[in-house]
C-alpha cells in the first residue's frame, strides 16, 4: 500500500483493524485504516483537537 | 453471553487491550467507531448493535460527551455516565465538585476576561485550559511578563474556552505527581509520574514508577471518584509540602498504558468486569 500523500511504501499489518493508525515513514502523514469493501484502505487521520485527551 | 461494545474514535493500544480482555472474559465484544454513528431523537436501540453496555473511549472529549448523551437516551448503560464525563472533561467543573465535597484540592480561581485574570496575579499561579489534556497549554505564571504573554496568546486564539481563565495555586511539591486508577471507587493501581519539567504527563515523557496504594491514598481516591460521579477514573494527586495529598484532576477516558507497565494489574480486565456489572444493575 502506498502513502496517499507522497506515495512512499507503507507497511500495514495483515491483521490491522479498522480505525488503527498508520504513519508514513517518509512524509510523516497519519492515516486511519478503513475497510473499502473487503479490502483494507486508508483515509486521512483526524488532527489532534484541543479537546483530545483523557 | 453478555455483550460489551467499546466505542472509540481513535484506536489505541488501550482499546485493543479492552477488546482482548472482554473476549477473554467470555464476552461478545466488539469495537464501534463513533465517527460512523448517526444517533439522535428518532434513533431506536434495536437499530444499533450496542450490546448490554458500552465503554465510551473517545479521545475527543466533546464527541464522547455527545455520543454518551445519545446512548443514555437509548437506555444503554455507558461507562462513564454523561454526568461523570461532563464533570471530568472540564477542569473548572471538576475543581468545584472536589471542593464542594471537601476533597483537598489546590485553590483555583476562575476569571472570564484578561483584565479580571490580571487582578488575580497575587502570587505564583498556573494557568490551565479548562478543556484539554496531556499537559497541553498549561503555563506556570511565576511573573507578570509570563502572565501577560499567556493572556495575549489566549486573546489571539480567542476560542470559547480561551475566555475562561482557570488560575490555580502553584503547589510546592516534589518533581512528580501520582496517578491512581479507580474502578467503582476502588483504587486498582497507582503510579508516580516523575518529570523534571513542569507537567507530569506520561505522554510528555514523564517516567512511570509503581506507587503502593496506602489507606490514605485509597480513601482520597474514593472520595475524588464520588465527587466526579463514579465510574472508571484516573485521579491525579500531588504531594503538597504542607497539606499532604491534594487532588488536582480526575480523568474520564483514562489511559492506562503507563500504569499497566508498572503496576502488574490487569487493568483492562477490571474495567471490563465493571462495565458488565453496570449492565446487570
Amino acid at each position: 500500500m502506498n502513502c496517499p500523500e507522497c506515495e512512499a511504501q507503507l507497511s500495514v499489518p495483515q491483521d490491522a483493524q479498522e480505525g488503527e493508525l498508520v504513519s508514513c515513514p517518509d512524509c510523516g502523514s497519519d492515516f486511519e485504516v478503513a475497510m473499502d469493501g473487503q479490502a483494507l484502505g486508508l483515509k486521512r487521520a483526524e488532527k489532534v483537537g484541543e479537546d483530545w485527551g483523557e | 453471553m453478555p455483550a460489551l461494545r467499546i466505542v472509540f474514535d481513535r484506536l489505541r493500544l488501550e482499546e485493543k487491550e479492552l477488546l482482548k480482555e472482554a473476549a477473554a472474559a467470555g464476552c461478545d465484544a466488539a469495537l464501534v467507531d463513533a465517527k460512523k454513528l448517526v444517533l439522535g431523537t428518532e434513533a431506536r436501540r434495536e437499530d444499533f448493535d450496542l450490546g448490554d453496555a458500552v465503554l465510551e473511549r473517545c479521545v475527543s472529549y466533546i464527541r464522547g460527551l455527545h455520543v454518551t448523551a445519545c446512548l443514555e437516551f437509548l437506555g444503554v448503560p455507558v461507562v462513564n455516565t454523561l454526568e461523570t464525563a461532563s464533570r471530568c472533561g472540564n477542569k473548572a467543573f471538576m475543581s468545584l465538585a472536589l471542593r464542594k465535597r471537601g476533597v483537598p484540592t489546590p485553590a483555583t480561581r476562575l476569571a472570564f476576561t484578561p483584565e479580571s485574570a490580571r487582578a488575580c496575579l497575587d502570587g505564583p499561579l498556573v494557568l490551565k485550559p479548562v478543556v484539554g489534556s496531556w499537559g497541553r497549554g498549561i503555563v506556570p505564571l511565576r511573573d507578570e511578563q509570563t502572565a501577560e504573554a499567556a493572556f495575549e496568546m489566549r486573546g489571539v486564539r480567542d476560542g470559547a474556552y480561551d475566555r475562561i481563565y482557570y488560575l490555580q495555586e502553584l503547589v510546592e511539591r516534589p518533581p512528580r505527581d501520582i496517578r491512581v486508577l479507580t474502578v467503582g471507587g476502588s483504587a486498582v493501581a497507582a503510579m508516580y509520574r516523575r518529570s523534571d519539567g513542569f507537567a507530569s504527563n506520561v505522554s510528555l515523557g514523564a517516567e512511570p514508577e509503581k506507587c503502593e496504594i496506602s489507606a490514605e491514598l485509597a480513601e482520597l481516591a474514593a472520595r475524588a471518584s464520588e465527587a466526579a460521579g463514579g465510574g472508571i477514573l484516573g485521579v491525579d494527586m500531588m504531594e503538597d509540602a504542607g497539606r499532604g495529598l491534594v487532588v488536582h484532576e480526575v480523568n474520564n477516558t483514562v489511559e492506562f498504558r503507563g500504569l499497566a507497565s508498572v503496576s502488574g494489574e490487569n487493568i483492562p480486565r477490571r474495567m471490563v468486569e465493571y462495565a458488565l456489572a453496570e449492565a446487570r444493575r
